[in-house]
């Protein structure tokens, strides 16, 4: 059977189909004429390609390779080369994964839950921020906590005292309802599973002491304190990747491997 | 901002002690004056805390654990700054013997037994000693139903242990007075401690002979004591008087009132009454009465109580601090319940019916976040109108808050017991409970509730005692 590459990821797609089978990219149809007197792949997987994306953790793909071979490759839940539509914290286009002067990039498409990257170093974050510890999934609050405290008609409001804070970090419950906000006079917060300041014993993959949030008046830097799973900051806009990143795309956990430069 | 002469620490115009270290603080020009009160009138605000302040201890002996003597570790500076006295001088302080500074009252929370995180101590090695003695003699007396003079073996100096529990030196009624004791100390006061037991107080009450009976509600109080271990009521030496005369000044009363606030002060004594009328009275701002017109914490028209059925009701009249009651044992909490420990105003949510707070994208995709992992409820400190603070998340069957103990701990808020009240969910329904504290736990009453005879009753700043004369 005569194959063609596919443009958009590279995989080997028989002329007679109109689309691809692996990213489902539309195919032109083929130039009418004899086969190409070149020696055909055995497939798309044997040539070296540039990058590649394992699947660490998902769902029941564990160890799965994606290659990519093209330009740009889209993840998602319905549409992409990169599929994953069981899980449903992915957008239907969730994020792009694409090569820019040779180097790797990946793209949030607008996503609903964003792309978090894995922290090699203290990252700096702002107000509204996110970041990943173990399961758990943070928001940094440095705005002032504002309210009134005398009604219209001149009552003064009696309510808990209100001691000056650095900033407020914000647990974020699946479903979008907050949990714990931690509102510090101090602005360095530990968390980890057990004697932090915000301690998760039943998360079973933070560490003890997983990482560290200092806020100060208009940032807050996050320092993973070598936990063993790592902490995970969200990607704004698009950023390059490098050899050894980890990535999560809702559930799904990717390493980047670069291959060849 | 008022900065606190003594530690420094900024505090909120209107408070009147240092929210760090409890010292009074000097009257800083009133916030944003409500219209109906002219500046030259001076407002009595009795306490940063009412129910810090105001509680009688109500406790019997039996909630005392003996442990309570061996709490040893730092405790809050008994001895007011100068500031103090100029600012209000009303509760006397006797400047002479420290130990007169000690305040005796509410070493209840002595029982919570734990350090305070923060030494607030500067007195030196002199008074040192005599602060040991007051508080060696102050537990006892708590012992023994917060209401009696030390008994004998107490090494405590006489003035000590003469201090009535709701006549604490310091007049900010602060409540941990706690020293370490010495070792001889501590046996002594072990010793009593065993003595002056709950058996030995049901003895007491018990005794027909001594039937000296308490003048509002009517329990037996034992000899030596001056307070009601059940109202808090000060017992005036008559056998089961009327209540009547020394509290309420006739001239307010035309005819007999069927029921009377009592002021309760930060230091646990009885102040003013008002009577209420047997139709229905309506309380706040715009009362006439210098008890509510001073209080800029109450609304207008903040509560209206009425009897009906031949029982007294309060109904919140949509004010907006509302009308609290301090719990007995345990009370069933509800989707947006607001309640107060110590100085803390505190929401209670229900989880399943929180708000999410980040939309969903409308195209079948789930906010991502951390797993809920069977939490049920969450507690939000309240700072402002509709407005939280810090927010706890409840997850187990019962979530303790305490100053010290407790999954929800407050350990900077000297009014909070150690283990103060529980927050518990079973077969889908969520309660309150007061674990003993010192100050009490007070919900706020929804719509309106009944009033029953002693009942502590929190408006705006002050607190009330209900008295019902039938």
């Amino acid at each position: 059977m005569a194959m063609v590459d596919c443009p958009s990821c590279g995989a080997q797609v028989p002329v007679e189909h109109r689309f691809c089978g692996r990213c489902g990219h539309p195919m032109k149809p083929s130039a009418p004429g004899p086969a190409p007197a070149q020696t055909a792949f055995f497939g798309a997987m044997q040539s070296v390609g540039k990058a590649k994306l394992i699947l660490i953790r998902g769902e029941g793909m564990d160890g799965v390779s994606y290659h990519l071979n093209a330009a740009e490759h889209i993840a998602g839940r319905k549409s992409g080369a990169i599929l994953f539509p069981e899980d449903n914290y992915l957008s239907p286009r969730h994020a792009n994964f694409f090569y820019e002067q040779g180097r790797l990039y990946v793209r949030d498409e607008g996503a609903l839950n964003g792309v978090f990257i894995r922290l090699k170093e203290p990252a700096v974050l702002e107000d509204g921020d996110v970041f990943l510890a173990g399961e758990e999934l943070f928001r940094i609050e440095l705005r002032e906590v504002v309210g009134e405290t005398t009604s219209a008609d001149h009552t003064h409001f009696f309510a808990s005292p209100r001691p000056a804070i650095a900033g407020r970090v914000v647990q974020v419950f699946e479903g979008g309802r907050t949990g714990i906000v931690h509102a510090p006079r101090e602005g360095a917060v530990t968390i980890g599973r057990e004697q932090c300041a915000l301690n998760f014993p039943n998360d079973r993959f933070i560490s003890g002491r997983h990482c560290r949030v200092d806020l100060a008046t208009t940032t807050a830097t996050v320092t993973d304190l070598q936990s063993r799973n790592g902490t995970y900051v969200r990607v704004k806009g698009q950023r390059e990747l490098a050899h050894g990143d980890y990535l999560f795309l809702g559930r799904q956990l990717l390493r980047v491997e670069i291959t060849a430069t | 901002m008022i900065v606190c002469p003594n530690c420094s620490r900024d505090n909120e115009d209107h408070y009147k002690f240092c929210l760090g270290c409890g010292t009074e603080l000097a009257r800083a020009p009133r916030p944003v004056a409500p219209t109906v009160l002219p500046q030259a009138v001076p407002i009595k605000l009795p306490g940063l805390n009412p129910l810090g302040a105001h509680a009688p201890a109500v406790d019997l002996p039996r909630s005392v654990k003996p442990t309570l003597i061996d709490a040893s570790g730092p405790r809050f500076d008994p001895e007011p700054t100068p500031a103090t006295h100029s600012v209000d001088p009303t509760p006397a302080v006797d400047p002479v013997p420290p130990v007169h500074d000690v305040a005796p009252p509410v070493v209840l929370s002595a029982s919570d037994g734990d350090e305070l995180p923060f030494d607030l101590s500067t007195d030196g090695e002199a008074s040192h000693g005599a602060v040991a003695a007051a508080a060696a003699a102050a537990a006892l007396s708590v012992a023994a139903t917060a209401t009696t003079e030390a008994p004998e073996p107490v090494p405590a100096p006489t003035s000590a242990a003469d201090a009535l529990p709701f006549e604490p030196a310091t007049e900010d009624g602060l409540t941990v007075a706690h020293a370490p004791l010495t070792e001889a100390e501590r046996e002594t006061a072990e010793a009593s401690t065993a003595v002056v037991g709950a058996a030995l107080y049901d003895a007491m009450v018990t005794t027909p002979e001594d039937a000296r009976l308490c003048s509002t509600c009517g329990t037996a109080v034992p000899e030596g004591f001056k307070f009601c271990g059940v109202c808090g009521g000060r017992y005036d030496g008559r056998s089961r008087a009327p209540a009547a005369a020394p509290f309420v000044p006739p001239a307010v009363e035309v005819t007999p009132a069927p029921a009377q606030l009592v002021v309760i002060h930060p230091d646990g004594s009885e102040g003013a009454t008002f009577p209420l009328n047997a139709t229905e009275t309506t309380v706040g701002r715009a009362h006439p009465s210098p008890l509510f017109a001073d209080d800029p914490f109450l609304s207008p028209r903040h509560a209206t109580f009425y009897f009906g059925k031949n029982q007294l009701f309060a109904r919140d009249e949509g004010s907006l601090n509302g009308i609290f009651i301090r719990i007995k044992a345990e009370v069933e909490l509800f989707h947006g319940d607001l309640f107060r420990i110590g100085q803390q105003l505190l929401r209670f949510e229900e989880l399943a019916q929180v708000r999410p707070v980040l939309p969903g994208a409308g195209d079948g995709t789930m906010v991502m976040g951390s797993p809920v992992r069977g939490a049920w409820g969450r507690l939000s400190s309240v700072v402002a109108i509709n407005t939280p603070a810090s927010v706890w998340v409840l997850r187990r069957a019962e979530e303790g808050l305490g100053r010290e103990r407790g999954e929800i701990t407050f350990p900077d808020d000297g009014f909070v017991s150690g283990a103060h009240c529980k927050v518990v969910t079973r077969d889908g329904r969520f309660f309150l409970q007061d674990t003993g504290s010192t100050n009490g736990t007070y919900l706020r009453v929804k719509a309106e509730a009944i009033l029953s005879q002693g009942d502590l009753v929190l408006l705006g700043q002050q607190l009330f005692r209900v008295d019902l004369k039938t």
